[in-house]
C-alpha cells in the first residue's frame, strides 16, 4: 500500500475511531445517569474506558509499524580498524 | 443491580411456556447440543481464516486446531449451561436445553464441559504448540468466569467486555501458525471484540422480555432502547474503521480493502436503519436483519482476509 494513501487511510480511520469512542463514552454516561436501573458506576466507567485506552495504544503501535525508525548504520558502527 | 423493569409494550410476544420435550431424543444429540454447534461454526471461521493470514499451515494443523477449537468452545458452552441452569428454564429460547428440560443432570453437563476443555488443552499443547493451548484456555476461562459468572448478571456492559471471550479464536489460529501474538493478530481480536456489541444488542432489543424475566441486565433494559440503539451505530462505525486499519501497515491489500468497505457499508446501513426507527419503535425488523447479517458479515470478512493474503 502506497505511503501517502496508507497515511490518509490511517488518519481517517483513527479519527473515526476516536470520535466514535467519545460518543460511546458519552452515551454510556447518559445511560448510567438517565437509565432505568443503575449499577456500580465506577466499574461501568472502567469497562467503558478500558477498551478506549487499549485502542489508543494500538493506534500508536500501528503508526510506529507504518513508520519504523530508521537508524543510520554509520552512526552506530565503529569506524576505522580496531587495535 | 436493582430490579429490572418490565419489558416495553412494543416488544415481540414470546410463545407460551409449553416445552414439548421428547424423551426419545438421542443422548448423543443432547451432548452435541450442549456444545452449541451453530455458534461454534462462526468461531471456527474466525479461528481458521487467521491461520491462512498468518502463513501457509498444513492441513493437519488446520484439522487439529479446528478439532481443538471445537472442543474448547464446546466445553465452555457446556459449562455455561451448567452455570446458567437457574435461569435457562425462564427464557423461551433456552428452556429446552438438556438441563432445564430434565434430560441431563447438572453434574453430568459440568463434567462433560470440563472433559472437552481438558481434551482440547492436551490436543493443542501436544500437537500444535503451548501458546495456542494457553490462548484457547484463556478464552475458556474468560467466557466461563469473567462473562458468565461475573458480568452477565451484573453489568449492562456484559457483552461489551464479555465480547473478549469470543475474540480469542483469531489469536488461537494465529498462534497455531506463528507461535506468537503480534499487531496484526491484535487487530483481528479487536474486530471481533467491537463486532460483538451491535451484533448482540440487535438480538437483545428483540428479546427484552426473556432477559428481563431472567434478571439479566442487558443494555436495552438498563440504559434504555434509545442509548442502546445509539451505541449500536457508534460501535458499527468504529468497527468499520477498525477493519480498515490493518491495510495501513500492509497486512492486507486492495482485495480485502474493497471487501471490508462493501461488507461494512451493508453493516452500517443496517445500524442506520435501526437508528432511523429509534423514536418510532419500528426497529424490530431492521434489528433482526442486522443480527442475521452481522453473522454473515463476520464470516465473509474473515474469509476475505484469508483470500486476500493468497491472491496478492
Amino acid at each position: 500500500m502506497a505511503g501517502a494513501f496508507a497515511d490518509a487511510l490511517f488518519c481517517t480511520a483513527a479519527t473515526a475511531v476516536a470520535v466514535m469512542q467519545w460518543l460511546i463514552l458519552r452515551s454510556t454516561w447518559r445511560g448510567m445517569h438517565r437509565g432505568i436501573a443503575r449499577g456500580n458506576t465506577v466499574r461501568e466507567w472502567i469497562f467503558a474506558i478500558g477498551p478506549a485506552v487499549a485502542l489508543a495504544v494500538l493506534l500508536v503501535f500501528t503508526w510506529r509499524a507504518m513508520h519504523p525508525a530508521t537508524i543510520s548504520v554509520d552512526a552506530v558502527a565503529p569506524s576505522g580498524p580496531r587495535a | 443491580m436493582s430490579a429490572l423493569p418490565p419489558p416495553p409494550p412494543g416488544e415481540l410476544a414470546e410463545a407460551p411456556a409449553a416445552p414439548s420435550i421428547s424423551d426419545t431424543r438421542p443422548f448423543a444429540a443432547d451432548l452435541v447440543s450442549l456444545t452449541k454447534p451453530r455458534i461454534i461454526s462462526l468461531l471456527l471461521v474466525t479461528t481458521v481464516a487467521p491461520m491462512f493470514v498468518a502463513g501457509t499451515p498444513s492441513w493437519l494443523t488446520v484439522l487439529l486446531v479446528t478439532v481443538g477449537g471445537y472442543l474448547m468452545a464446546g466445553g465452555a458452552n457446556a459449562v455455561n449451561m451448567y452455570l446458567d441452569r437457574d435461569i435457562d428454564h425462564v427464557m423461551a429460547r433456552t428452556r429446552l436445553r438438556p438441563i432445564p428440560s430434565g434430560r441431563m443432570t447438572p453434574r453430568a453437563v459440568m463434567a462433560f464441559g470440563v472433559a472437552l476443555a481438558t481434551a482440547s488443552v492436551w490436543l493443542l499443547a501436544y500437537f500444535v504448540n503451548v501458546m495456542t493451548a494457553a490462548l484457547a484456555l484463556a478464552g475458556f476461562y474468560f467466557y466461563v468466569f469473567i462473562y458468565t459468572r461475573w458480568l452477565k448478571r451484573n453489568s449492562p456492559q456484559n457483552i461489551v467486555i464479555g465480547g473478549a471471550a469470543g475474540a480469542f479464536p483469531p489469536l488461537v489460529g494465529w498462534a497455531a501458525v506463528t507461535g506468537r501474538v503480534d499487531l496484526a493478530s491484535l487487530y483481528l481480536f479487536l474486530i471481533v471484540f467491537y463486532w460483538t456489541p451491535p451484533h448482540f444488542w440487535a438480538l437483545a432489543l428483540n428479546k427484552q422480555r426473556d432477559y428481563g424475566n431472567a434478571g439479566v441486565p442487558m443494555a436495552p433494559l438498563v440504559w434504555g432502547e434509545r442509548e442502546t440503539i445509539d451505541q449500536m451505530l457508534w460501535y458499527s462505525i468504529l468497527l468499520i474503521a477498525l477493519t480498515l486499519l490493518p491495510v495501513c501497515f500492509g497486512v492486507f491489500g486492495v482485495w480485502y480493502l474493497a471487501s471490508a468497505v462493501v461488507l461494512g457499508g451493508l453493516f452500517l446501513k443496517g445500524a442506520v436503519q435501526i437508528r432511523l426507527e429509534r423514536d418510532t419503535g419500528n426497529w424490530v425488523r431492521p434489528s433482526w436483519w442486522l443480527y442475521k447479517y452481522s453473522l454473515l458479515y463476520l464470516a465473509l470478512l474473515f474469509l476475505a482476509m484469508a483470500v486476500d493474503r493468497h491472491v496478492r
